[in-house]
């Protein structure tokens, strides 16, 4: 589309070839000063950061790098034993987020044994409300997401029954749009990342037949831009989380071969900092393990053998969800 | 060294929380980029219901006001026994407006907020004044729509609030969306807060608040606003939600609304420009303009085929396809003007799909994994013998093509497209494709 405005130009020195070592190296050293200013600023998700820094780790089958004790150790310490629920660090507020970056890690670690478990079930099952939503935390927010940070927690501890996954199933597809698409609340706009949480929940739930598969697939194909990058809404500039949140979502509904998958494999490659390590949001930014995470996931997506099958429901090692013998639903088309 | 950096750390929290005595007033707040503490003054800047605080500070700043949150309210263990006292408050609620300020993301602060709130230690409108200087800031900042919507649920909770309060709370929250959604476009929180507090509105049960105005009100703010914002989908989306609550006006306020707009006008313009060649329709455009509503529906969906004794509502079908074809109108003329914008073709999605639901819904019929099936009617569930129902869908399908709406739509969205493509417009071929495998019409385009 030669017309398109909201795009970048990759030039000609982005890398081309996956810096796998690089990119090891970049997560062991990260958040090392515990004093400095970016580590306080970014304390409120910390245990979010763990799970994109240990994710990207294992994809690379390099997690021996990370301090597993330690971590360990920190989970167990931010769960509160009155809630049930887990925070994003020492002193912050139980969160469903949370809950759900901690519980991943620990399946991950195969030491779900370091929490409460039977604590998490009752944080979990206290968010849901009546008509099937899920809260937050206790202030009483309604996100889509929360639907699938309750889910994928509950299955990856094998509690699903302990909700009411009707209504929770009920209350996503009230989030539809006539686009096939999903928003955050009933009516609210779609946009990509917040298709892959209510994808993910049918996924989990088993209840990909309830989705507009033709229109929604053709909604997700239409993220990618001429740079082979996707967006996650119309008329937005490309951005590398998308590369998951839309190819897993298209993953789910058996159509990645939808996209042109060579035009975003450059796109991914080109995200990486060849000095720094990491991969950015779009070519030339600065590097996080939030999109360090989302690149290599969708690499790994895109069938690329140096880095290791990662699941599209789960954004985890597919290893992790064979162990766990989880088998989240694929639309068969 | 460090007990200097620790006086001018506390001067400065005094400094805001001096500014903070007005705070009804203040109107934004922002960092200066300041690099160093060259002019030896009070980093705390203070101009035109402004505040600034000047860069050089903002690391020392935080991480004090942070650490001193974290480590006295926030323990974990000790937080069960700490109990909040007016006294401890005050220090407390010094510390969270500076860090909020610096760091709005902390739910966990915010929630502290809430926490005071509910002990009456914080006042909730004063609660409402400091988000507002939070989202001058931060427009895309999720904690603080959320907790105006806290705020808001509280406030709206007492049945006694008189409607001078609504009315100044209405037009504040507003203005707050308008702002947030002008510095930041495609702003997700600001626009979908805006559909959360117009859906708020709906359950206000003070006879004196007229919902209708309100949405004829933001129904018009929302077609200035997409006007000028043509690759906002946000807004567009908004737009959406202000056309569907624009459905369920009530007589009283479809009459205000149309005192000085002639919808009529421009749905007749555009049938009478795309009636089909062959047909027998001998009406004018002025004999059109003139019909009853009733008249016009059987018009344009002359076959019936309910076998249900309902009555079909045709003034309301009538207003519906008025609104969605000034919206078409509308439509065509930004595509024509501002040529490539996806989020218009987009927009442009909705309006059809619109159409052709109001078409399949006066048909009964609904799509389902891409095909026509029989549906039950919305009034009364009648349902069909489900050993008739294929043969009975063909031929409702085949009485759906051949109304005059659908084939008007059918002949000016094919006219239009290739007017734009024509035009060198590259979505126009992405809208027929669309049409055809998106929305079904491919054995009919």
């Amino acid at each position: 589309m030669a017309f398109t405005k909201n795009d970048v130009k990759l030039s000609g020195d982005v890398p081309k070839t996956l810096l796998l070592q690089k990119h090891s190296d970049y997560l062991a050293s990260y958040g090392l000063n515990k004093d400095d200013f970016e580590y306080c600023m970014t304390e409120h998700l910390r245990m979010s950061g763990i799970y994109w820094t240990l994710t990207a780790m294992e994809l690379m089958d390099q997690s021996s790098r990370m301090p597993k004790e330690e971590i360990i150790e920190f989970i167990t310490s931010c769960q509160d034993n009155e809630s049930g629920g887990i925070s994003a660090s020492i002193g912050h507020d139980p969160h469903i987020l949370y809950t759900l970056s901690a519980v991943q890690v620990l399946a991950m670690y195969d030491r779900l044994d370091a929490i409460d478990v039977e604590g998490v079930v009752r944080f979990v099952t206290s968010m849901q409300q009546e008509d099937g939503s899920f809260y937050g935390d206790k202030w009483g927010e309604v996100d889509t997401r929360f639907s699938f940070c309750a889910v994928m927690t509950l299955s990856l501890i094998q509690r699903l029954d302990a909700i009411n996954v009707t209504k929770a199933v009920d209350f996503v597809l009230s989030c539809m749009n006539f686009d096939g698409g999903f928003g955050s609340r009933p009516g609210s706009e779609s946009h990509a990342g917040l298709i892959y949480c209510c994808v993910g929940t049918l996924s989990i739930c088993k209840r990909m037949d309830a989705l507009h598969a033709d229109e929604l697939a053709w909604w997700l194909c239409e993220r990618q831009l001429p740079s082979g990058g996707l967006n996650g809404r119309p008329e937005k500039l490309p951005d590398l989380c998308y590369s998951w949140w839309v190819m897993s979502s298209l993953s789910m509904l058996n159509r990645i071969h939808w996209v042109d998958k060579n035009n975003l494999e450059q796109f991914i490659l080109a995200s990486q900092d060849a000095e720094t390590g990491g991969f950015s949001d779009r070519p030339g930014n600065i590097t996080d393990p939030f999109h360090t995470l989302f690149g290599l996931a969708g690499l790994s997506l895109l069938g690329n053998t140096s880095i290791k099958r990662v699941n599209p429901t789960y954004c985890m090692p597919q290893e992790t969800i064979d162990r766990l013998k989880l088998e989240p639903q694929i639309l068969h088309i | 060294m460090e007990e200097d950096k620790f006086a001018l750390v506390e001067k400065i929290i005094k400094d805001i929380h001096a500014v903070f005595s007005r705070i009804a007033e203040l109107r934004s707040f922002d960092i200066v980029p300041v690099d160093t503490n060259f002019r030896n003054k009070s980093p705390v800047l203070y101009l035109e219901n402004c505040l600034g605080l000047e860069s050089w500070c903002i690391k020392h700043v935080y991480m004090y006001c942070y650490s001193e949150i974290m480590d006295r309210y926030c323990h974990k263990g000790r937080r069960k026994v700490f109990k909040v006292s007016s006294v401890n408050a005050d220090r407390m609620i010094k510390l969270l407006n500076v860090t909020l300020l610096l760091n709005p993301d902390l739910s966990t602060l915010w929630n502290k907020r809430r926490m005071l709130v509910e002990k009456s230690m914080l006042d909730n409108y004063n609660e409402l004044h400091f988000t507002r200087l939070v989202i001058s800031r931060k427009p895309k900042c999720n904690d603080a729509f959320a907790y105006r919507r806290w705020l808001l649920d509280i406030i709206f909770a007492d049945k006694s609030l008189q409607i001078t309060s609504i009315r100044d709370i209405i037009n504040e929250e507003l203005n707050i969306c308008t702002q947030a959604s002008d510095r930041s476009p495609n702003n997700y929180h600001s626009w979908n807060h805006r559909m959360w507090f117009v859906n708020k509105l709906k359950t206000l049960e003070n006879p004196l608040f007229d919902i209708y105005n309100q949405y004829i009100k933001e129904y018009n703010f929302s077609e200035q606003w997409t006007a000028k914002n043509v690759s906002d989908y946000s807004c567009f989306h908004y737009r959406q939600f202000c056309i569907r609550n624009h459905y369920l006006l009530n007589e009283e306020s479809w009459k205000k609304f149309t005192t000085n707009l002639n919808l009529r006008k421009v749905l007749v313009k555009i049938l009478a420009g795309n009636f089909p060649v062959d047909s027998t329709i001998q009406v004018s455009e002025e004999n059109l303009l003139a019909y009853s509503e009733s008249n016009l529906v059987n018009l344009l969906l002359y076959h019936t085929v309910k076998n249900c004794s309902c009555v079909l509502d045709n003034v309301y079908i009538c207003r519906k396809l008025e609104i969605i074809f000034h919206e078409l109108a509308v439509n065509n003329e930004l595509i024509r003007f501002y040529k490539h914008h996806e989020t218009l073709w987009y927009h442009r999605r909705f309006i059809v799909h619109e159409i052709i639901e109001i078409i399949y819904e006066h048909f009964c019929l609904t799509k389902s994994n891409g095909v026509l099936v029989r549906n039950t009617c919305k009034k009364c569930t009648y349902d069909e013998e489900r050993q008739k129902q294929a043969k009975i869908v063909r031929y409702d399908t085949n009485c759906m093509y051949s109304s005059v709406l659908f084939n008007v739509m059918l002949t000016h969205e094919k006219k239009f497209i290739e007017e734009m493509r024509t035009n060198l417009d590259n979505y126009a071929d992405r809208h027929e494709k669309y049409l055809k495998f998106v929305e079904g019409l491919h054995h009919v385009m």
